[in-house]
C-alpha cells in the first residue's frame, strides 16, 4: 500500500540501548579465528550492546518512552496512542502496551496495544500509529515504540551463534503528532508477503531460523526494487532525499542494496558497526546516534526503509526537524515486574 | 572476463590466498565455501549483471568450473 499523510508531524525520536558492549572478536575461540574475521568484514558489525540478564524490551521500551515525553514535555494524559511493535512482549497475554501504559501513566482514553513486526517496525509502525491518529481529536498525540532485546549469548554452534554476532539490544520510540501545519507530509508504502512467512522464523519453544540467502536476495532484489519505486510514485528524485536510514541488516547486503536502487553511499546512514542489527528498531537508533551531523541543519529529508520477517518491507519518506531527534542514552533499569500482583 | 580473473574474483570472495583455486577443485572440500561465501557471490552477481543468483543455482554449483560457467552467460 502506498499513501500519505498531510496532517501528521514526527515530533521526536529517542533511543536507548544497554550500557553492556560484547566485542564480536571474542567470539572467534568458539566460531573460529578466520570465520569470525571474515563475519566481522562482511557484516560490519563490531560491536553490539547486549541486556542485562533479566532486562526485558519493556524496560527499554519504558525508558525510551519515558525519556522522550520527558524531552517534549508531554504530560502522560496527553498521549492518545501508544503501540508497542515488539518480537518479544513480556506476556502471551496481554498485549505488553498495557504494562507499559501503566507505568507511564497514561490514560484510560490512550489506545494501547502491541504489534508483532520484526525489522520494519519502525516503518510499518509509523504508517500505523499516523493511521490510528485520524480519527484523533487535533493536536493528538501518539508513540511508537520499538524494541526488542539481545543477550551476552552461551551459544557454541558455529551456525547459530554466527547469527546471533548480529544483533544488538535497543529500543527506540517515536512521537507522532496531529496537526494542521505539517511541515511535511508523511509517505509510506508498506508491503507483505505471506508466501514466505518462514524466511525467518521461530514456532512456540522452538529456535530461531532465518534463511539468510532468502533473505539477502529478498533485501537486494524486492527492497531496493520498492525504493526505486517509492521515489517515483512520489515524485522525487535522490537528489532530494538529504538521508537515508536503513534497516541495519548488515554492510554487504546494504551496501549491494545501495547499488541496486541508486543511493549513493554517503547518504546511507548507518548504526551497524558498534550496535549492530538492532532490530526493529534500527532505521531510529541510526538517526540517533547520527544526530550531530543532522543537527547541522533544521530540517533534513529522510527516506527510511525496514525489511525483514513477515516478510515485511515498509519506506517511511519525510522531512523531520532535527531538534526533535535526541542523542542515544543508556539504560540498565530492570523492573521487576514477575513479583507483581 | 577471463578464466582467471574469475578464479581471482572467487579467491577473494572465499578470502583464499591468490592461487589457490584451480577449475577442478570441488567447492565443498572448502571450508571457505560456506555461507558468507555464497552472500558475497550473490552481491556479485547483483552488481555485475544486475540479477538475483537463485538459492537453486548456488546448490548446483558442485565445481570451481561451474560458477565461472555461470559467469558465461
Amino acid at each position: 500500500m502506498f499513501g500519505v499523510f498531510n496532517n501528521i508531524s514526527i515530533e521526536g525520536i529517542q533511543t536507548v540501548v544497554p550500557s553492556r558492549i560484547v566485542n564480536n572478536l571474542d567470539f572467534a575461540d568458539r566460531i573460529g579465528e578466520r570465520r569470525c574475521k571474515k563475519q566481522i568484514r562482511l557484516t560490519g558489525i563490531k560491536e553490539r550492546h547486549v541486556c542485562a540478564p533479566g532486562q526485558t524490551s519493556a524496560d527499554l521500551a519504558y525508558a525510551a518512552c519515558s525519556k522522550l515525553m520527558k524531552n517534549l514535555r508531554w504530560e502522560p494524559d496527553s498521549v492518545d496512542v501508544l503501540v508497542f511493535a515488539t518480537q518479544n512482549p513480556l506476556f502471551i497475554i496481554p498485549s505488553t502496551a498495557f504494562f507499559l501504559q501503566k507505568r507511564l501513566h497514561l490514560s484510560q482514553d490512550c489506545v494501547v496495544f502491541d504489534v508483532n513486526l520484526g525489522c520494519s517496525a519502525a516503518t510499518a509502525g509509523i504508517q500505523t500509529v499516523s493511521s490510528l491518529l485520524q480519527g484523533a481529536r487535533p493536536g493528538g498525540r501518539g508513540l511508537l515504540v520499538v524494541s526488542d532485546p539481545t543477550y551476552y549469548t552461551e551459544e557454541t554452534n558455529p551456525d547459530e551463534l554466527a547469527d546471533q554476532m548480529l544483533f544488538g539490544a535497543a529500543g527506540s520510540a517515536v512521537a507522532l503528532e496531529k496537526t494542521e501545519a505539517s511541515i511535511s507530509p508523511i509517505y509510506f508504502k508498506n508491503k507483505s508477503d505471506g508466501n514466505r512467512y518462514r524466511a525467518i522464523f521461530r514456532a512456540p519453544g522452538g529456535k530461531f531460523i532465518m534463511d539468510g540467502e532468502g533473505v539477502f536476495q529478498f533485501a537486494i532484489n524486492d527492497v531496493a526494487n520498492d525504493i526505486a519505486d517509492f521515489r517515483g510514485e512520489i515524485g522525487i528524485s535522490t537528489d532530494d532525499v538529504d538521508y537515508y536510514s536503513f534497516h541495519q541488516a548488515q554492510a554487504l547486503l546494504l551496501s549491494t542494496l545501495d547499488d541496486a536502487c541508486g543511493v549513493e553511499s554517503e547518504k546511507e546512514l548507518r548504526s551497524l558497526e558498534k550496535y549492530g542489527n538492532t532490530n526493529g528498531s534500527s532505521p531510529l537508533v541510526t538517526l540517533c546516534v547520527h544526530e550531530q551531523e543532522l543537527k547541522k541543519n533544521e530540517t533534513a529529508n529522510i527516506l527510511m526503509c525496514g525489511f525483514g520477517v513477515g516478510l515485511s518491507w515498509c519506506s517511511i519518506y519525510t522531512t523531520i526537524k532535527t531538534s526533535g531527534i535526541y542523542p542515544l542514552s543508556y539504560c540498565d533499569d530492570i523492573y521487576p515486574w514477575r513479583e507483581e500482583n | 572476463m577471463t578464466i582467471e580473473e574469475k578464479i581471482a574474483m572467487l579467491e577473494e570472495i572465499m578470502d583464499l590466498d591468490e592461487g589457490t583455486l584451480s577449475v577442478d577443485d570441488n567447492l565443498e572440500d572448502y571450508e571457505e565455501w560456506d555461507s558468507l561465501s555464497k552472500l558475497s557471490l550473490i552481491a556479485e552477481v547483483k552488481k555485475q549483471f544486475g540479477k538475483v543468483l537463485s538459492t537453486n543455482s548456488i546448490r548446483s554449483f558442485k565445481t570451481v568450473q561451474d560458477i565461472c560457467d555461470y559467469f558465461e552467460d
